[in-house]
């Protein structure tokens, strides 16, 4: 049941994701609460943000626009930072509410 | 506390330091949701109140647009422009208005300051005033229409994503101030004030710069102005190295009987391209060629009866005044006048926010007088006055034979453009077409490359009215400018029109060296004098002809030089040279480089000497024709009296100095393009790759124009259904397009595309209306 609930929260977060980035603040959230385990709340967030980069790469695939998307150097590093680092730094919050 | 909560609070506090560090950018780059990553070049269907029209997408990105009626074909134009050059578009209604500094900052004000000054805007509404109303005014307003759907819908180019701002809705006069800009930047020449200046400071130079320059390549063969002011003019005035190539061959030395054009005008090498290419048709019009995003009508191209393309004059359509002033008053014709003043409002962006700044637009009679240190001139230019080119464009985009076509050529008053056409039916033509001003002083008509006083009265432009409609009686009347109907063929690269014309058009400081024009006329007569019959692959050629006639002159000029030891090897490379500028040649290399250095060894020192700086220089014709012992060539600054030689043996040292410190190899290694986007980001810049070419090559590519090179910006031939074009770049000015820098490859290497009117390669299609 739990690991229902944590898929759907993952995917309404991917969801609003899409629309705006606090999505992957919710996702890092959603990590922080569904694992009682700091490792595996971070590891969890941090597959989500992967998870997300890897479809935006397919995304771009899609649009064929990955080589240009690679072309964009200091954007490129950022987009990649940005999913990677928010969801598993706000993951951390299971530190606190251990 | 526990570790872990330790560890927590320190990622929780990395996050929130994250996060505020990049908050700007999270909102445009954060994967899916960041704005720059809502691709805006795809569209399907869209509303269109005037009609049903198609766009068809080629695999150039090339709209070809099929429309019911002509307004639904102009809203549709303002759409598809918007969707592929929107930012472009609004940077030059930026420019030309005075609103750079409003987005880019400080370093932008003086540019605003002189673009406010001159009221380009009150121009364009005079302009904007004799159309409205009439049918072509309702065909502006519903291109204006077309841009603001697409503005409405919010899906803006990436760069306005990233300055944080969304553009004004476009109004018809923004149509026009386009129109003035490049009228602008083609003819407002400050040359007038700089011979002013030269013969205050050095006016022995003024031997440099001749009424014309004494060559036989011309298109129709038969204390008052401070230097202060000038510097701080000149980055705003035409651009220097602009210039172009046109020529037309008519059926008698043509391989299939039928008329050839061919037209290469050279403009800035930007990101995107100056040139939108564009295919319109309706019942009535089938018209395919290039505009300027902002202009709904093709400006250079061919419809199913007449091709047409076009070269800067170079005229002098300029003119500076200078007055007897009393405190806001001027002395005119005996009467003290007031000089008409108006405040208007510079937004800049700094640090602090948005700061407004007053700016003081004032006129006289004569036009706007810019200003500096306490120095001030008013400026007389054809552009202020409302003038009519764009109807001429739209009377050409329409015309179904040389006759319609002249009732255009008669509309278009300003930038003056060596016109050529050819038609189906054979006929070819060659017509500069603009205003010419004749100026009098007293009863005596002069030219017009002086200052005038214009408390007295002199060098006045009868009929021609700034900010209003002109009469432009007291012009060359449109019969007497020198023209040709049916030539065997004429070649135009800005050289000197005519030779012992009844009018001024402009002295040696206007029209540009001869080289280009010389060699265009040598390819064609040389094929004629063969007998060969010139066909399109011949055309190709002379347009991808690399060969330098300044080269051919300069190297027969070493002849006999002594060179030292470390030069030898290259002038002997120079001497088995076949003077092509190719990218793999080590002599071509050593030439432009030592060319550069033997202009400015022979001139600085007496330039500089007295205050002027190599913009002042004189033609590279008038070198090449200064006689050996010239006392141009003696340095100033030594006591021996130099020669021709022995600038040529120290300059060929200086050049290879610079050659091995660059570690350049060949050509290629020194003249690279350099085409960059307004934001200079690497990866919004176009590639760098070496170019063949020169600036006095008829394949044109000008390496160290500034703030950005030059060349040729359209290659265009035309035969009707066997045409021919490319631009430097792409269509598309949206960075995720494929279309975004598809055919510099093509361009760089003198290929070409098909300009033909069949629709093909269709690779979307947008439908609008209906």
């Amino acid at each position: 049941m739990k690991a229902i609930q944590t898929i759907i929260g993952f995917g309404i977060t991917f969801a609003i994701t899409y629309f705006h980035w606090t999505g992957l603040i919710a996702a890092g959230l959603v990590a922080a609460f569904a694992f009682k385990d700091l490792k595996k709340s971070l590891a969890a967030g941090f597959l989500f943000g992967l998870i997300v980069w890897i479809l935006f790469l397919a995304y771009t695939v899609y649009n064929g626009i990955l080589e240009k998307y690679i072309a964009m150097g200091m954007v490129f590093y950022l987009s990649i930072l940005i999913p990677l680092l928010i969801p598993t730094l706000t993951a951390s919050v299971r530190g606190l509410v251990e | 506390m526990k570790k872990t909560k330790i560890f927590s609070v320190i990622l929780l506090a990395v996050l929130v330091a994250f996060v505020l560090a990049v908050h700007g950018y999270l909102n445009l780059f954060a994967p899916f949701s960041g704005e720059v990553w809502k691709l805006n070049f795809k569209t399907y269907k869209v509303d269109n109140p005037y009609g049903k029209a198609t766009v068809y997408l080629d695999s150039y990105g090339v709209p070809h647009i099929k429309a019911d009626n002509e307004k639904a074909l102009f809203y549709t134009v303002g759409y598809v422009q918007a969707r592929d050059r929107l930012f472009q578009m609004d940077l030059h209604r930026r420019l030309m208005k005075g609103q750079l500094s409003e987005v880019f900052g400080e370093d932008l004000v003086d540019s605003d300051i002189f673009h406010i000054k001159m009221d380009f805007l009150g121009a364009a509404e005079a302009s904007w005033k004799e159309i409205e109303g009439t049918e072509f005014g309702d065909l502006i307003e519903a291109y204006c229409d077309g841009i603001n759907a697409y503005i409405s819908e919010g899906n803006l180019p990436m760069e306005f994503k990233l300055l944080g701002y969304k553009p004004e809705s476009w109004k018809p006069v923004d149509v026009f101030l386009v129109d003035k800009e490049i009228s602008w930047e083609l003819t407002g020449n400050f040359w007038d004030l700089e011979r002013a200046v030269i013969a205050e400071k050095l006016p022995e130079a003024l031997e440099l710069y001749p009424s014309y320059l004494n060559h036989s390549y011309p298109i129709i063969r038969t204390d008052k102005v401070s230097k202060e002011l000038l510097d701080w003019l000149k980055p705003f005035g035409a651009k220097e190295g602009y210039g172009s190539n046109n020529w037309i061959i008519s059926g008698k030395y043509t391989a299939d009987g039928k008329p050839i054009l061919a037209n290469d005008p050279h403009l800035a090498l930007t990101v995107p391209p100056v040139w939108y290419e564009i295919h319109l048709i309706t019942k009535d019009m089938n018209v395919r060629g290039v505009t300027f995003p902002g202009v709904p009508i093709v400006v250079i191209g061919q419809n199913q009866y007449v091709a047409w393309g076009f070269t800067n004059v170079g005229a002098d359509v300029i003119d500076f005044y200078y007055y007897v002033t009393k405190g806001d008053k001027y002395l005119y014709k005996g009467e003290w006048m007031d000089f008409e003043k108006e405040e208007r409002t510079l937004k800049v962006k700094t640090k602090k926010g948005l700061e407004e700044r007053k700016v003081v637009v004032k006129k006289t009679i004569h036009g706007p007088i810019i200003e500096k240190n306490g120095k001030e001139v008013a400026v007389a230019w054809t552009g202020f006055s409302a003038t009519r080119e764009f109807l001429a464009l739209y009377t050409y985009n329409h015309a179904k034979n040389l006759q319609e076509f002249l009732e255009g050529v008669k509309y278009f008053d300003v930038p003056a453009q060596n016109l050529v056409y050819i038609d189906r039916d054979g006929n070819i033509m060659y017509y500069p077409a603009g205003r010419f001003p004749i100026r009098h002083i007293g009863d005596k008509v002069v030219p017009g490359n002086i200052l005038f006083n214009g408390s007295a009265g002199e060098g006045e432009w009868k009929g021609f009215k700034p900010y209003g409609p002109s009469t432009w009686e007291g012009f060359i009347p449109f019969d007497e400018i020198p023209h040709l109907i049916n030539p065997d063929y004429v070649a135009t690269a800005n050289q000197r029109v005519v030779l012992g014309y009844q009018h001024y058009l402009g002295d040696s400081g206007y029209f540009s060296d001869p080289y280009r024009g010389m060699r265009i006329y040598e390819l064609i007569d040389d094929a004629i004098a063969k007998g060969k019959k010139i066909d399109i692959d011949y055309v190709m050629k002379m347009q991808r002809d690399i060969y330098s006639k300044p080269a051919e002159f300069f190297v027969a000029q070493m002849d006999g030089v002594k060179f030292s030891e470390k030069a030898k090897p290259w002038v002997e490379e120079l001497k088995k040279w076949d003077f092509q500028m190719r990218k793999d040649s080590r002599a071509a290399l050593v030439f432009a480089i030592w060319l550069k250095y033997y202009i400015n060894e022979t001139f600085g020192d007496e330039f500089y000497s007295a205050g002027l700086n190599k913009n002042y220089y004189p033609k590279v014709w008038v070198l090449q024709n200064l006689p050996p012992d010239s006392k141009w060539f003696d340095d100033i600054r030594t006591e021996k009296k130099e020669t021709r030689a022995d600038i040529i043996t120290r300059t060929m040292d200086k050049a290879i100095e610079e050659i091995e410190k660059n570690n350049y190899k060949v050509y290629g290694d020194y003249n690279r393009l350099r085409m960059n986007h307004p934001f200079n980001l690497a990866f919004l810049n176009y590639p760098s790759p070496p170019a063949d070419g020169s600036k006095f090559t008829v394949f044109n590519f000008r390496v160290e124009g500034k703030p950005f090179q030059s060349g040729s910006s359209w290659r265009m031939i035309s035969m009707f259904d066997k045409s021919y074009c490319v631009i430097p770049g792409g269509n598309s000015g949206n960075y995720f397009s494929k279309h975004y820098s598809d055919q510099l490859e093509m361009w760089v290497n003198g290929e070409y595309k098909s300009m033909d009117f069949e629709i093909k390669d269709v690779e979307e299609v947008i439908e609008v209306g209906g």
